[in-house]
């Protein structure tokens, strides 16, 4: 028997619960991300340097990831004009073509940490809760 | 859970599904345990009913559960533990003896009616109550269901007995299977049919076939038990009896048996519980209504109390005990000294032409709803939200009306007491306070007090029986008088307590019989008068007086009225206590008199000696300056 890869383990588990806790975990992920995403958009900073300015601050987005149930993704998809990403440009610092040192604004990962803490936890609150009503202790 | 993307600021998040899978897990086993423990108790519960003595049994079970009961308090005593609770722990052990022997009963019944559907199922397919739970465990465990045994087993019987009846249709698979028409004929149970039936089957070896064949017996629910073979199924049923699942077919007789007098008695449980239900509910619909009417009343009471005197208050919603109050007011019986003693000192305090009727008191009880409105809210100025809280005050006040003619003077007197004695006791710091006969006074209407106390309380709680019990004509039972004692006394004492000290003010308690008393005292007469009207009066308050006795008048001696003038000719000094007492007008002015009569004698005195002394001063500092 082929050994099960760590996605097919995933499905397996997620496939036996039953659908109202699948609800109560994708309900809450969602809830915890959206304020993920709320957060860092209040944090990121506004320039006038952007095209348009708020740009970076309105790319922050997340959207749930393919093939891998109660997963999501937060992404910073702001470019410029050559395509590229500069939100880790903003977050880290970075180098002008003229030389000058653009110091760093970091708005993404310190929220993110900010938050972490009891993260999944909270996700996995109302379906503990849940299991506990469905099997309650003697 | 989180990563950074070279180029793109990138977060993962993801729920801990394996964290929740162990939670799951976990719960799962509790619910096994628990399961488990349930099982065994039903393996009690068997015993009990396959024990020669099913009663001790049962009564073990019930006293363990009543014992659990009992310590876990009344919480769980169910619809019948408030009630009970009330009675105390005769109550309490009474209703947890019926909770706990109520669950014991269903449970005994749940075992007896598992018996009695065995028996009817093994019955109506025509096998033994042995086979047919074997058969269940073997088709469980070979991967069906219990019921499809029963289903299974029923519909086989059926087709059998319709091939053995010879009808074509049942004999095909009969036939087909190779059965001759005296091979069908001669089974006597379907136990020994199926047997057979399977023996041929294990030789088809077409699974089509095979399966076409159960289908027209009606073996489809058995289909996995019959595909394992003859041996395979006498290994399970042989299973199921060395495991302890098969009930003995004697206990399955006794337990259908039991089936039918548990139903009755069940049946004749429920019954009685719902007619001492039914019963209950009068008695029940009455207490709470009286407990409505209870918090109404204490309700007005409280603003009859804010806004009113207090023996307005008194009288709303207890008419018989404000008239007990009036009837006991001095020893003597209701027809002589009580109502009319009262109409007495509203004479005497209100002039002789004020108080011949209650209609003469219009002004002190308002008798329609905008004047009370009016009192209540302190004119027609007010406004809306302090009249309509005037209103909503008024309703109670209202109900006065209703009652005698009488009570309406009772509260004109208590009104106005009130309104004498504020008076009193404003004027009483500027006063001397003693006074032997005052204090003696004290002393006997102290008693009087006692008296009227314990004929209000009386009266309060005849009033309050008679009203909760008027409507519930017949026995009054135990319940009833253990849930309403309590509540009657409370409610008596705290409604006599309101009588008694009404009208009392911040005097203290007693004051106002003693306000009565001394307003009865006709007047005081140091300036003389050419009629008095007859009646205890105070003389000598100024000095020596002469009075004209009619014959038979009483002289209180020294010492128990030790307000007589001193014999010289020096100040003198009034002793008076005034702790509640009434100050009538005329006397106030007479003591207003003295006071500046007093005190122009000493401002003339004070002015003429300091012009003297002025005078004086001036004459000597003249002769200084002058060297003289």
């Amino acid at each position: 028997m082929a050994k099960m890869t760590n996605l097919e383990k995933r499905m397996a588990r997620w496939n036996s619960f039953s659908a109202e806790i699948r609800d109560a975990v994708e309900t809450e992920l969602k809830k915890e991300v959206d304020d993920m995403v709320a957060a860092i958009q209040r944090a990121a900073p506004v320039s006038d340097f952007e095209a348009r300015p708020g740009e970076l601050r309105d790319s922050v987005s997340a959207y749930p990831v393919q093939g891998r149930p109660a997963a999501w993704r937060i992404i910073v998809k702001a470019q410029d004009k050559k395509g590229r990403y500069y939100g880790s440009y903003v977050e880290f610092g970075h180098n002008t073509e003229d030389g000058r040192r653009v110091a760093a604004q970091p708005f993404f990962w310190p929220t993110y940490r900010s938050r972490r803490r009891g993260l999944r936890a909270r996700i996995l609150r109302p379906a503990r809760k849940l299991i506990r009503e469905m099997f309650p202790r003697g | 859970m989180a990563r950074s993307d070279e180029h793109a600021l990138l977060l993962s998040i993801d729920a801990n599904i394996k964290s929740l899978e162990t939670t799951l897990k976990k719960a799962e086993a509790r619910v096994r345990a628990a399961a488990a423990d349930m099982e065994k108790s039903g393996g009690r519960m068997e015993n009990a009913l396959g024990n020669p003595n099913i009663g001790r049994g049962l009564d073990n079970i019930v006293s363990d559960a009543r014992q659990r009961a009992l310590d876990a308090g009344a919480n769980r005593l169910g619809v019948f533990g408030g009630a009970l609770e009330a009675l105390g722990p005769a109550g309490l052990a009474a209703g947890a003896g019926i909770g706990v022997f109520s669950a014991a009963l269903m449970g005994a019944l749940a075992a007896a009616q598992y018996a009695d559907e065995l028996a009817d199922t093994a019955n109506k397919i025509h096998i033994t109550t042995t086979a047919l739970q074997e058969y269940r465990y073997a088709l469980r465990l070979a991967g069906g269901e219990e019921k499809g045994a029963d289903q299974a087993l029923e519909a086989f019987s059926v087709t059998l007995g319709k091939a053995q009846e010879g009808l074509t249709k049942a004999q095909r698979a009969f036939l087909l299977l190779g059965f001759s028409q005296e091979q069908i004929a001669a089974f006597r149970t379907s136990d020994e049919a199926l047997r057979a039936v399977m023996e041929k089957l294990a030789e088809i070896e077409s699974n089509p076939r095979r399966d076409a064949l159960i289908s027209l017996l009606g073996l489809d629910s058995m289909k996995p038990l019959i595909q394992g073979g003859v041996e395979e199924m006498e290994r399970l049923r042989a299973e199921a009896r060395a495991v302890g699942v098969v009930m003995d077919e004697e206990l399955v007789q006794r337990g259908a048996e039991l089936n039918d007098q548990f139903e009755t008695l069940s049946q004749i449980i429920d019954v009685q519980l719902k007619s001492s239900l039914v019963g209950l509910a009068p008695v029940l619909i009455r207490l709470m209504e009286f407990a409505a009417q209870l918090s109404k009343m204490f309700g007005e009471l409280a603003s009859g109390l804010k806004s009113q005197a207090a023996g307005q208050a008194l009288s709303v919603g207890v008419g018989e005990g404000a008239i007990r109050l009036a009837s006991n007011f001095l020893p003597g019986g209701s027809n002589g000294l009580g109502v009319s003693l009262v109409r007495s000192l509203v004479r005497q305090l209100s002039g002789p032409s004020a108080i011949a009727s209650a209609p003469a008191l219009a002004p002190t009880i308002p008798t329609s709803n905008e004047a009370m409105i009016d009192r209540l809210s302190g004119g027609g100025s007010a406004s809306g939200r302090t009249r309509r809280a005037a209103g909503r005050a008024a309703q109670p006040l209202k109900a006065v009306e209703v009652f005698d003619p009488e009570i309406m003077e009772i509260l004109a007197a208590l009104d106005y007491w009130q309104s004498v004695e504020k008076r009193g006791n404003e004027l009483r710091p500027t006063l001397d306070v003693s006074g032997d006969f005052v204090a003696t006074l004290d002393e006997q209407l102290q008693g009087a007090r006692d008296a009227t106390y314990q004929s209000l309380y009386d009266g309060v709680r005849t009033g309050l029986e008679a009203g909760f019990y008027g409507g519930v004509p017949g026995v009054v039972d135990y319940l009833k008088a253990q849930l309403m004692r309590a509540v009657l006394d409370s409610l008596a004492k705290t409604l006599a307590e309101v009588g008694a000290d009404s009208g009392s003010g911040s005097s203290g308690s007693g004051s106002w019989v003693k306000t009565a008393v001394m307003a009865v005292l006709t007047g005081s007469f140091a300036t003389g008068t050419n009629y008095a009207p007859g009646g205890l009066a105070m003389v000598g308050e100024r000095g020596p007086e002469l009075v004209n006795l009619p014959r038979g008048s009483t002289v209180t001696p020294h010492g128990l009225a030790d307000i007589r003038p001193r014999a010289s000719a020096g100040p003198v000094v009034i002793h008076a206590d005034f702790t509640g007492a009434v100050v009538t007008e005329e006397l106030m002015a007479s003591f207003q008199a003295y006071a500046d009569q007093v005190g122009a004698r000493a401002a003339a005195e004070g002015a003429a000696r300091g012009s003297a002394e002025a005078q004086a001063r001036i004459y000597t500092r003249a002769r200084n300056r002058l060297g003289r």
